[in-house]
């Protein structure tokens, strides 16, 4: 390992600069290079990018804690399908639609069919992305997992998250069928797989919240010349709100990626509408799951008994039991402010102007679908704890000091966070 | 009386069920009999299977069973009669058994709490103890390669009782090509009832007796009198139900505190009595319901038989697993005619213990499996399993308990004109 004969200073600077690429600010050009990254939230899981660093010399992994969004699914709200179906049947009835709305018509017809019935449900794709992430955290990790190691598995009651468990689980036996698998769904576990401060849903929910975002959505939703290539008369695009209608098509045209339909219908967005489209859904999380400093504290906060779960599985594991991985399923709306509450780099850049918002926070880095976060623990003879954290199977930083990054001491990790939430006894669990 | 024990004997009548029908002074010998669909899962019933004839390899099982033990669905159940006893002792209105029952009832409401309607360690140990014993007994089914389709309802102690079940499949065998699912369009297959007889649940006068009936078996004064010194301000049958509610979940958890010791046999059997009756008019055989009652399990049925074509034609589906709930487990053993307790028929109340046991057609984690074999020249052949004890159903057969796939083909298209 050359790098540990390399001095400090040279060090320090080859990290901030790692830290920076990483962190890098996201622009409009890499959004337009695959729109489907406009989709945000709904971007299937792109799975690894980077390499594994390997671990400093004499150390091995030992635990794994772990957090997990479910896997790609059908939308939950069925009028993302069904309003636009609908406005494009009632212009083709009354004579009024275009052949491109003819050929949009056809499209959501074929994507509403394999939809229909499963609102909200994990997809094939969902199931295999889980599998997929499994297979990954057990070969690069397989110290970890090997004779009978205790798993401890848990997730939220929505179908789409307990199957993701199940689908990630599942493989995990396969590839070592002795593993001691704990899996449960438990109202007793919800605050370790789901943020529920008053604090937070109040904040959420605030006036002040509520009407800067519905002024940034009304500045960012121009439906005006998508409903003309799609609509023939006047009188009938000002029968129904052209907003909704775009909106609904949007989360439409997101969500198939997540599914087996192999065509797409971003051909009737222009590249800038699907970019402020995701400047909406990006606005949302950044403000009220993200760093944004209007929060505060309170938004920082948010995932707060999350880490605190963390932490004392780590704990457990370290002090010398037989805890090798600690996994729990979820939602974004959870991920996202674990991730903030960590401090992870992509998750932590401060901008006041909502127009520069995708610029230091997108969500769809932090939570696409399957998106996860996972602390990997390393220990050496002595007994040394290091870890390194990924997001999305990806190394990422976090604002604590370290000679060894992406690995840092676990001792250094717990300390910060401990200091910085000191009121972690206040979370009554 | 031990559990074990209770086991034994459920297993003994259920292994002579083709004739006899539990007795009233069986029941009572063993009030464990009376736990109706909060009895543990009993089963196996029956642990050497009989042999195929000559020729014939297993190939195919279709499944449906039900989650296994689990806590109360509703924290009142705890709650309601833990706050009456609790009010009681504080002006000092309950006797010392009282007050004893006071802290074991505590104890289990505090084992419930945050668990509401949840699957019990139990619950996983059934699940996983059945999907051993399927896989052993048939393991040509379960080869390396061979598709696996579990299903399950979306309710957490389903999803988790399927979790058990296909965790211990996998360790048998680590190469089965098995999905796990818990989607809505899974219920075509899990949960789905035909409601045909709609007028009958809401109109017939036999729920007015029902309601006479329960009220007539609920006699609560010794009970009563047993634990409180002062029942002002109590309603007596409510919290004598309340009770006998929380007496049978506790034999779902491990948690070793029970309440049993405050009922008599007696008592036992006449509250069951009544849960047997509601169960059996709802879900039973029962005349009152005519053809629409016996034909609510109808659309599962077809998944059965569905899929089982499917499976034949298709050569490499070793199994279809559906997860699901008591109150589709009981229509479809009703709507299959499934042993001779699934037709046995009145319509006098008092008669229906005699006839219809709720916990044998549904305890916890119970299941019903259809099992196939063939034979080189492709002959399909089929047995069915209750609580994985062959069961008959009224087909003719020269081999009981397997029967041709045709003849039972036929006879439930021309029962149903399917």
């Amino acid at each position: 390992m050359p790098i540990m004969r390399i001095n400090h200073s040279i060090l320090t600077a080859l990290l901030l600069c790692m830290t920076l690429c990483l962190s890098a600010q996201t622009s409009r050009e890499e959004i337009y290079a695959d729109l489907r990254k406009s989709g945000g939230l709904m971007l299937e899981y792109p799975g690894p990018q980077s390499v594994q660093t390997p671990a400093p010399k004499g150390y091995k992994p030992f635990y794994i804690s772990h957090f997990g969004r479910h896997g790609s699914r059908w939308h939950f709200d069925k009028h993302c399908y069904t309003d636009p179906l609908e406005t494009l049947k009632q212009a083709q009835e009354q004579g009024v639609i275009t052949p491109l709305g003819e050929d949009l018509m056809r499209r959501l017809e074929i994507i509403w069919d394999d939809a229909k019935d499963r609102d909200g449900e994990l997809t094939a794709k969902g199931y295999r992305q889980h599998q997929g992430i499994a297979e990954r955290m057990y070969e690069t990790f397989p110290e970890v997992f090997k004779g009978d190691a205790r798993v401890t598995a848990i997730s939220t009651d929505v179908p789409r998250v307990m199957v993701s468990m199940l689908a990630f689980t599942d493989r995990l036996k396969q590839l070592n069928p002795r593993i001691r698998l704990e899996e449960n769904v438990s109202q007793r576990d919800r605050p370790y797989v789901s943020t529920h401060t008053k604090a937070s849903l109040e904040y959420e929910q605030s006036d002040s919240v509520r009407r800067a975002f519905h002024e940034f959505f009304e500045a960012h939703i121009q439906p005006d010349r998508l409903v003309h290539s799609l609509f023939s008369s006047e009188e009938f695009i000002s029968s129904f709100d052209g907003k909704s209608f775009m909106r609904h098509l949007y989360e439409t045209a997101s969500i198939i990626q997540d599914t087996e339909l192999d065509f797409d219908i971003y051909d009737v967005f222009t590249k800038e509408e699907l970019f402020d489209l995701f400047q909406i859904s990006n606005y949302d999380y950044y403000t009220t799951k993200g760093s944004d400093p209007a929060g505060g504290r309170t938004l920082l906060e948010t995932g707060k008994s999350l880490l605190k779960y963390t932490i004392d599985c780590a704990d457990e594991a370290i002090a010398g039991g037989d805890l090798a991985a600690s996994l729990r399923f979820s939602h974004d709306s959870h991920l996202c402010p674990l991730a903030t509450v960590m401090q992870l780099d992509p998750c932590r850049g401060i901008e006041t102007d909502p127009d520069k918002y995708y610029t230091v926070y997108a969500n769809y880095k932090v939570s696409p679908m399957a998106g996860n976060l996972q602390v990997i623990f390393f220990r050496n003879r002595g007994g040394d704890v290091i870890c390194k954290i990924l997001l999305n199977e990806n190394e990422v930083g976090i604002p604590v000091q370290t000679d060894m990054y992406p690995y840092y001491r676990w001792s250094d990790v717990r300390a910060y966070y401990m200091e910085q939430y000191d009121d972690f006894k206040d979370l009554g669990i | 009386m031990s559990k074990k024990l209770t086991i034994l004997i459920a297993a003994a009548i259920l292994c002579t069920s083709a004739v006899a029908q539990v007795s009233r002074e069986e029941v009572l010998a063993d009030p464990d009999l009376s736990l109706g669909l909060y009895m543990p899962y009993p089963g196996p019933l029956q642990l050497r299977q009989s042999p195929a004839p000559r020729g014939y390899e297993p190939f195919y099982i279709s499944h449906l069973g039900r989650h296994g033990s689990r806590w109360h669905t509703k924290s009142e159940y705890y709650e309601r009669p833990l706050a009456v006893l609790d009010s009681a002792s504080a002006r000092g209105a309950l006797t010392p058994l009282g007050e004893d029952v006071l802290r074991r009832v505590r104890l289990i409401a505090e084992d419930a709490r945050g668990r509401k309607g949840e699957l019990t360690a139990m619950g996983f140990r059934q699940h996983r103890g059945i999907a051993d014993r399927m896989y052993n007994h048939y393991k040509g089914v379960f080869r390396k390669g061979r598709k696996v389709t579990a299903k399950s309802t979306g309710v957490p102690r389903v999803v988790m009782s399927m979790q058990s079940f296909c965790a211990r499949l996998r360790e048998c065998e680590p190469g089965l090509d098995m999905t796990l699912n818990a989607s809505g369009r899974c219920r075509y297959s899990v949960a789905r009832l035909d409601k045909h007889g709609s007028k009958y649940w809401k109109n017939d006068p036999v729920w007015e007796q029902l309601k006479e009936f329960r009220d007539s078996l609920t006699q609560p004064e010794r009970l009563m009198s047993s634990l409180f010194t002062d029942q002002s301000g109590i309603d007596a049958k409510s919290m004598m139900a309340d009770l006998f509610e929380v007496m049978g979940i506790a034999h779902d958890t491990d948690l070793g505190v029970s309440i049993d010791d405050i009922f008599t046999p007696e008592e036992r059997y006449d509250l069951w009595q009544a849960d047997n009756a509601e169960f059996y008019l709802a879900k039973g055989p029962c005349p009152l319901g005519g053809e629409a009652l016996k034909a609510q399990g109808l659309p599962m049925l077809k998944d059965f038989i569905k899929r089982a074509d499917e499976a034949i034609a298709d050569g490499n589906v070793a199994a279809d697993l559906r997860f699901s709930h008591d109150s589709y487990i009981a229509p479809l053993t009703t709507t299959m005619q499934l042993g001779t307790m699934s037709r046995g028929e009145t319509t006098d109340l008092n008669e229906i213990a005699s006839k219809w046991c709720d916990w044998r057609v549904s305890p916890m984690a119970s299941n019903i499996q259809w099992v196939f074999y063939r034979n080189r020249q492709g002959d399909v052949i089929v047995k069915f399993l209750l609580q994985e004890q062959e069961v008959d159903i009224p087909v003719q057969t020269d081999m009981y308990p397997y029967y041709r796939w045709e003849d039972v083909k036929a006879y439930y298209s021309n029962q149903y004109s399917i």
